[in-house]
């Protein structure tokens, strides 16, 4: 390692200007300029290092999506159900429980979808984190159906660009360009500086969105930022995916549900042989499964902990499907190594401390904010996985303006960060962010005073519930006060008798 | 029989040269599963991980230069825009990324006829019984000019179903005119539009032939674009179709390559050393598909095998000018070649080669029977107008 530094003095050119520029085409970067486009903005443009959208999902398999519902309400919709309405359209694509199916016990319901990750719940009143399907407890009596939606990463590139080129009025898509510096007036984001074939190059713009999953715009601009998750967290693991075909899926779940302990014994055994853990499970496709793995205490913006974490991954994924085919050849006898995802699983490594930085706190008290811009169900356990609000806040930087940072890096503390970075909420707070944009330049004013509830508005018509609106059904508000908003967890309880937050408290529960 | 088992196996059998007057024989043309390769070069790596520390996810972006010769490489990151320092720095991008920013000689784009001024993005369709293809193929023979018309009509640009080494399993390969991978509005539309006609393509297929793709389905579609050539080294040795239909031989031969190029029938071209080293800079080599040769021949050097070829060579002379203190433009090329064979890469008029190379050469006449090669010997303009799409 070297403190030598050389200096570049040529100018880099300009590429293009826009109204609003959006890097990183992921899930979060995607719904936002799919979202300005539909709130009006016919100036954006979406930059994208890889040559499709999607980022972690279609190009690392997070093959599904948790916790869209909370008892019998779904609450995460938007863009998000919009992916799973087109897809229903092709067989195999998408695979999810029907709206009335989402919280019944019906015994039939519990035991198909029970084989699915996350497809059934159980009340969890303690507030510990449970991350087991369940699906080897004897007592099926008090699981319910989770809205817990797997899809197909390939059929899902081809309708984001559908999607895309619905806008292409609006749209200016630009593929292979990787967005690596803000371009600062003061305190305000003029622009981006991207690397491409072309060359090094930039573009202008009113408002950028940093939608790069790692802070890599907001880093560079001045704005306050925490690095990494607590490493008994989720987030602070680095993965790998790669998919396995071949799997005959009925017999696997039989074969579980009548052996837990050799699965888990198998699972022990994967680990211990491999130095890490690995998950194997279903996407909508009959007898696809996904991987996805741990590296624990690896960030996903050093580059020897990518290459660690990409390299040591490939070099065992023979020898995990051999162990799977060797004691469990009922589910895996036929099974194959389907392919190795061309992006890098990333969960966490820089987070943005904004406005308002979420903690166990919004979970644990239901905080409600005036200028909530996400209402989620989440796979947190302090509430029982009871909506949270997500506030604008969140995705707003401290001294910075002209910036807005949905995503997997958005403000929160390093516990809560694993229960927010998830595909849901990166939609969720991009479609957000998209329209914050479009109304800010419309208006003419910025992000910063952007009219909020004129924002919020726009959500609802854009499909996005909002709780203490007229304009949204009440059922989901009821379901909320009905259950208590999951205050009823020991966790939660104890978290508002201390009143101070321990996060060493929270951190052993999860 | 072995002819009639490997035909339906793209380029596995060689087509006629010299009008058909040399009889059919089986071609070493190899399909590979690409991600059981992607273990397989991590291994290749790990071997060596005294030697090579790999780094993925770095763009190299730009040389840095100090009196006409490179000496490292600025790289974005995650980490934020980097510097790596080098003795010798190897242009490995395809697109010469490094070697057009250094002021040594390149051109751009190949002709606008060849196969390599377009640009693909290839996509896999599994379910498939490419066998039952095959029969339909041989069945119906005048149906099949109809249905590669019509698969590059619904795609909107010329595409091909082509096998791979699983019979369930086929790939689409496309050519998307005049477009250059370098330029981000052509890349774009690569992607978007070739992603637009996919379930369009996928759809026609199970309806025209049922017996083959009845079961099909959309296997994945690829991660990277593909790319034929952009840039072009002018290196100190510039290769043309005069390679090939005079059999020319050179003293810093580094690849002795059999080819697509039917000017010499397929026959080996000898690739010099020359041909990866670039005019004016030093401490840089240009192996791969951005090599040195004009816009014609670039077609027939710029595929995999050539590019493991010259990037193996690559590799040697910069481990040798290194080890021996000298620079790449002046290593001892005789070295180079000595490992090259003893790394099991055939040269010619080398002594640790085995004769029967230049024999097998020699017994055809080094593919210079066919009628271009006759013409090139003939007209004093040699290969210029030639075209092999």
């Amino acid at each position: 390692m070297t403190t030598k530094t050389y200096t570049e003095t040529n100018a880099v050119p300009y590429y293009d200007e826009c109204d609003v520029l959006v890097v990183g085409s992921g899930c979060a970067g995607h719904s936002a300029a799919i979202a300005a486009a539909r709130a009006g903005c016919k100036n954006i443009i979406l930059m994208e290092r890889y040559g499709y959208s999607g980022g972690d999902v279609t190009g690392a398999y997070v093959l599904m999506v948790p916790k869209l519902s909370w008892y019998n309400q779904t609450y995460v919709r938007g863009i998000q159900q919009e992916w799973f309405d087109r897809l229903k359209v092709i067989p195999g694509a998408v695979l999810g429980p029907e709206p009335e199916e989402v919280g019944s016990s019906d015994p039939v319901l519990v035991n198909l979808w029970g084989s699915y990750m996350g497809g059934v719940t159980r009340p969890n009143t303690t507030g510990v984190a449970n991350n087991r399907n369940n699906a080897n407890s004897i007592n099926d009596m008090d699981k319910r159906v989770v809205n817990a939606v797997c899809y197909d990463a390939d059929e899902l590139k081809i309708e984001m660009d559908a999607m895309l080129l619905e806008h292409k009025d609006a749209i200016r898509v630009l593929y292979h360009c990787w967005g690596t510096k803000p371009i600062m007036e003061d305190n305000e984001i003029k622009g981006v500086i991207f690397e491409s074939k072309e060359g090094r190059r930039a573009i202008s713009a009113k408002v950028v969105i940093d939608a790069t999953g790692d802070g890599d715009i907001f880093r560079q601009a001045g704005a306050p930022f925490a690095g990494l998750a607590d490493t008994r967290m989720r987030s602070s693991a680095t993965s790998l995916g790669w998919r396995v075909g071949g799997v005959n899926h009925e017999a696997f779940y039989e074969w579980k549900k009548a052996n837990p302990q050799v699965f888990e014994a198998m699972r022990a055994m994967i680990t211990k042989r491999t130095g890490f853990m690995t998950g194997l499970n279903p996407e909508s496709r009959d007898g696809v499964y996904w991987a996805s793995n741990f590296h624990r205490n690896r960030d996903c913006a050093n580059i020897k902990d990518m290459t660690y974490t990409e390299i040591i991954t490939r070099s065992t994924i023979r020898e995990i499907l051999d162990i799977y085919k060797k004691y469990c050849p009922i589910g895996f006898k036929d099974a194959y190594l389907y392919d190795i995802a061309p992006q890098l699983g990333c969960r966490c490594s820089y987070r943005l401390v904004g406005e308002y930085v979420m903690s166990p706190k919004d979970w644990a008290f239901a905080a409600k904010h005036d200028d909530v811009i996400a209402w989620h169900s989440t796979v947190s356990s302090v509430n029982d996985g009871a909506p949270v609000e997500i506030p604008y806040r969140a995705i707003l930087p401290q001294k910075v303006d002209g910036m807005l940072c949905p995503g997997r890096h958005i403000s929160t503390d390093d516990v809560a960060i694993d229960w927010v970075n998830l595909i849901p909420q990166c939609i969720g707070t991009g479609q957000a962010a998209g329209i914050a944009a479009a109304v800010a330049v419309a208006d003419g004013t910025t992000v910063r005073s952007v009219d909020i509830k004129k924002v919020q508005d726009i959500l609802v018509r854009q499909g996005v519930p909002l709780p203490r609106r007229g304009d949204v059904d009440p059922a989901l508000t009821q379901n909320c006060e009905e259950h208590e908003y999951g205050m009823y967890t020991e966790v939660s309880k104890k978290m508002r008798e201390e009143m101070s937050l321990d996060k060493d408290f929270i951190a052993n529960f999860q | 029989m072995l002819i009639d088992a490997w035909k339906a196996v793209h380029d596995c059998v060689s087509r006629s040269g010299h009008e058909g007057a040399k009889p059919s024989c089986l071609v070493r043309a190899v399909y590979y599963e690409p991600n059981q390769l992607k273990i397989e070069m991590d291994k290749m790596l790990l071997e060596h991980q005294d030697s090579i520390r790999v780094m993925y996810h770095s763009w190299g972006c730009k040389p840095i230069l100090e009196d006409g010769a490179v000496k490292g490489v600025i790289f974005e990151s995650k980490e934020g825009r980097k510097v790596v320092m080098a003795k010798v720095v190897v242009d490995a991008t395809g697109d010469g990324d490094l070697f057009s920013q250094t002021g040594a000689p390149y051109k751009s784009l190949a002709d606008g006829e060849t196969r390599s001024s377009t640009t693909a993005l290839v996509w896999r369709i599994a379910g498939v019984d490419w066998e039952a293809f095959e029969q339909w193929k041989r069945t119906r023979p005048e149906a099949l000019g109809a249905l590669r018309a019509q698969l590059s009509k619904v795609a909107g640009f010329r595409s091909s179903a082509l096998p791979t080494n699983q019979n369930d399993m086929c790939w689409i390969n496309n050519w998307h005119p005049n477009m250059d991978c370098t330029k981000i509005a052509d890349q774009t539309k690569t992607e978007m539009e070739t992603r637009a006609t996919m379930r369009d393509v996928l759809a026609y297929l199970k309806e025209a032939i049922p017996m083959a793709f009845h079961n099909a389905y959309l296997y994945d579609i690829a991660p990277q674009l593909g790319t034929r050539c952009s840039r072009r080294l002018q290196g100190e040795y510039i290769m043309t179709s005069d390679d090939f239909a005079f059999a020319k031989k050179h003293d810093d031969v580094i690849a002795w390559h059999s080819t697509i190029c039917q000017i010499n029938d397929c026959g080996p071209v000898e690739i010099p050393y020359r041909a990866i080293l670039p005019q004016r800079v030093d401490n840089l080599l240009c192996p791969g598909r951005h090599l040195s040769a004009d816009d014609v021949a670039i077609d027939w050097l710029n595929l995999i095998p050539q590019c493991v070829g010259t990037g193996q060579a690559a590799g040697i002379a910069a481990a040798v000018a290194v080890a021996d203190g000298t620079t790449v433009r002046s290593v001892d090329i005789k070295k180079v070649q000595d490992i090259l064979c003893d790394q099991d890469v055939p040269l010619p008029r080398n002594a640790k080669t085995d004769p029967s190379y230049t024999e097998c050469c020699e017994q055809h006449e080094y593919g210079l029977y066919t009628g271009l090669a006759q013409k090139a010997r003939e007209s004093a303009g040699g290969m210029k107008a030639y075209r092999q799409w």
